[in-house]
């Protein structure tokens, strides 16, 4: 073969790959008549540049057999060693060049088919070169890997062609594979796993060999590394965190669908509408109740009707004749005569910025309920001297029990809005020392048997209501000092 | 956050002049925390039990209610297992002329008139209209069982 290269020199062309002997064609491609041209060496050979691979049947039509070419033996990955102590073998492998420059690579990998890569009983997968076997086939792996372990990130072991690899340590087993569109890697850790173990029957077992399962297989899959002494962890201890394993094993996210787990979590078994425990449940049912805890209540006052509300000054008899003092029944502050308060339309006063930052949630009067906005209108319908006489007509009204615009609130808000109107309608006007609260000492009894202290329900809207006695009791209605009759402490 | 001066003078109300059959402390480390004990009514199933409840005053109290809850089991139509209580007062009826004390009032009045048209626990309420006398023989027992000191 030498003495015959020798011999004839053979001439490569840089353009179109094609090859000739110098004798026949001389230094100028025949094929494209390019002159970047190269002479052949044995010591140089600018083929491998190209990575040409001659094909493996050289034309009959060339006279002289083609000189072997040097990668034609070459296997790639000779050298490089093994350290995947389960290296897929390969078999029939094939190398067919496809085109100048390309090489196409066939191959099957004879891989046994065990969930934690210890040499099992080998399944040889179908010698099958069509890409969508071998990705269904390695799919049904990583599933396996996926069902025993956690997806890691980069891992090594990675080869081409679309093959699965495993890598083997203590307790542990590495996997990882890519493919055509696709790549894994997935860790395994044996000390969790338990592999598909047949059953040895000469052999004495631990009595609770787990064997791989669809249950287990699942609650892996959904749960994560579980624990073997205990259920799954959502369903151990609601007040951990999901992934707060105490045993010994690695942590990471869920496998799969970690959104899934807190449905499983009692303490969190709601996504989105749905709740799967009576602890959700209330739980949510009391964000509720929260949330519309003021849900039925009268809706704010608009700023214009709240900056409307008339300031007044303290005088003598809007403060306990005995004491002298008064207070704001929101703030609890003492007042002085000659303070400025806010009166409401319904007589009743408070520091403005109190009953001001409650009327722009409320528009109900801290004390008879009586919605401003209408109380307003209802006054100004009638004529501005009512509301001026108010005051003085306070008076006149004590002693005189009326129907409590309290008591009507409760109702609707039509029914109440008939009591605000009555209230204002009345030939005395609603002031707090007006509504002929009951004694102090009103007794317990009558209290209980109004049993109207809790809603619509049983409120008779002529009766006083409840809460209002007991601010009779105990509450100190803003004006009632000025009301002999009411004893407010 | 500075405690508004409103909540200690109810506070020192309270300890100054207490209501009978009720008693409010704030714990020392939260002012607005109060351990709540109410004397059942006479006359009612809950009499002669003393009832445990937790008071919270919110942030924007008294613009917004105080938070109570049971934490003594209780048989009642309007008062459920977590405790949770039905009253208007609590809700969308609260005024910020209220006080802890009517409240309390309130809710203490609430245990003598239970009102199972207007249910927070449902099956308590059912039971409390279809057989009355059983309901409140139960609400005896369970007084006697859990609220007796």
């Amino acid at each position: 073969m030498d003495s015959h290269d020798r011999q004839r020199e053979l001439v490569f062309c840089h353009q179109c790959s094609d090859e000739w002997y110098r004798d026949e064609h001389g230094l100028t491609c025949p094929a494209c008549h390019s002159e970047f041209t190269e002479v052949i060496e044995p010591d140089h050979d600018p083929r491998e540049d190209q990575l040409q691979i001659p094909a493996d049947d050289p034309p009959e039509s060339v006279p002289p057999p083609l000189p072997p070419h040097p990668l034609r033996d070459h296997n790639p990955w000779a050298n490089i060693p093994d350290h995947e102590d389960d290296g897929p073998p390969l078999n029939r492998l094939q190398w067919q060049s496809s085109g100048p420059g390309r090489v196409h690579i066939t191959g099957t990998f004879v891989r046994p088919f065990s969930p934690n890569g210890s040499p099992g009983a080998r399944s040889p997968q179908p010698n099958n070169t069509d890409p969508f076997s071998m990705l269904a086939a390695n799919f049904g792996q990583m599933m396996q890997s996926i069902a025993a372990g956690q997806v890691q990130g980069p891992g090594h072991g990675a080869m081409g062609g679309g093959a699965g690899a495993g890598a083997g340590g203590p307790g542990v087993s590495v996997r990882s594979g890519h493919g055509p569109g696709y790549a894994w890697t997935s860790r395994t850790s044996s000390a969790r796993l338990t592999p598909l173990t047949p059953r040895n029957a000469n052999q004495p077992q631990p009595p609770d060999v787990p064997v791989d399962d669809l249950q287990r297989i699942l609650s892996e899959t959904l749960f994560g590394p579980m624990n073997p002494h205990g259920p799954g962890p959502g369903l151990r201890d609601p007040s951990r965190g999901l992934d707060d394993h105490d045993g010994p094993f690695p942590r990471g996210p869920p496998p799969l669908l970690g959104f899934l787990l807190p449905l499983l979590n009692p303490a969190n078994a709601a996504h989105g509408d749905a709740v799967y425990t009576q602890e959700a449940f209330d739980r949510i049912l009391s964000q509720l109740m929260e949330q519309n805890n003021m849900g039925n209540a009268p809706g704010p006052a608009s700023a214009e009707s709240i900056s409307e509300l008339p300031k007044i000054k303290i005088t003598k008899d809007m403060v306990d004749p005995k004491t002298g003092q008064a207070d704001c029944s929101i703030c609890m502050e003492d007042v002085e005569v000659g303070g400025e308060v806010t009166r409401l339309w319904c007589g009743h006063w408070f520091h403005g910025e109190c009953v001001g930052s409650w009327l722009r949630e409320h528009d109900s009067c801290p004390q008879c309920r009586m919605g401003i906005t209408q109380a307003r209108d209802q006054a100004q319908g009638r004529s501005g001297a009512n509301v001026d006489a108010t005051a003085t007509a306070s008076t006149a009204a004590n002693g005189a029990p009326q129907p409590s615009p309290w008591s009507g609130r409760r109702t609707s808000s039509s029914a109440s809005q008939q009591n605000a109107a009555s209230g204002v309608n009345s030939p005395s006007p609603a002031i707090p020392g007006a509504f002929g609260y009951p004694e102090a000492n009103a007794d317990e009894q009558s209290r209980r048997q109004s049993g109207s202290q809790r809603s619509s329900h049983s409120r008779e809207g002529s009766t006083p209501g409840f809460a209002e006695r007991v601010r009779g009791l105990f509450g100190r209605g803003s004006n009632s000092n000025s009301n002999p009759n009411s004893d407010h402490r | 956050m500075a405690l508004p001066k409103r909540i200690i003078k109810e506070t020192e109300r309270l300890m100054a002049e207490p209501v009978p059959g009720i008693t409010a402390v704030p714990h020392e480390e939260n002012l607005r925390y109060f351990d709540v004990t109410v004397d059942g009514p006479s006359q009612s199933p809950y009499e002669g039990g003393t009832f445990k409840l937790e008071l919270f005053l919110p942030d924007d109290y008294p613009m917004t209610p105080p938070k109570v809850r049971f934490l003594t089991k209780i048989y009642h139509p309007n008062i459920d297992r977590l405790g949770r209580i039905c009253l208007d007062v609590l809700k969308s009826n609260w005024s910020p002329a209220l006080q802890i004390r009517t409240i309390l009032l309130s809710i203490q009045a609430l245990l003598g008139a239970p009102n199972p048209d207007d249910p927070l626990a449902n099956d308590v309420a059912q039971r409390w209209k279809e057989d009355q006398n059983a309901a409140i023989q139960t609400a005896r027992e369970w007084t006697a069982q859990y609220a007796k000191v």
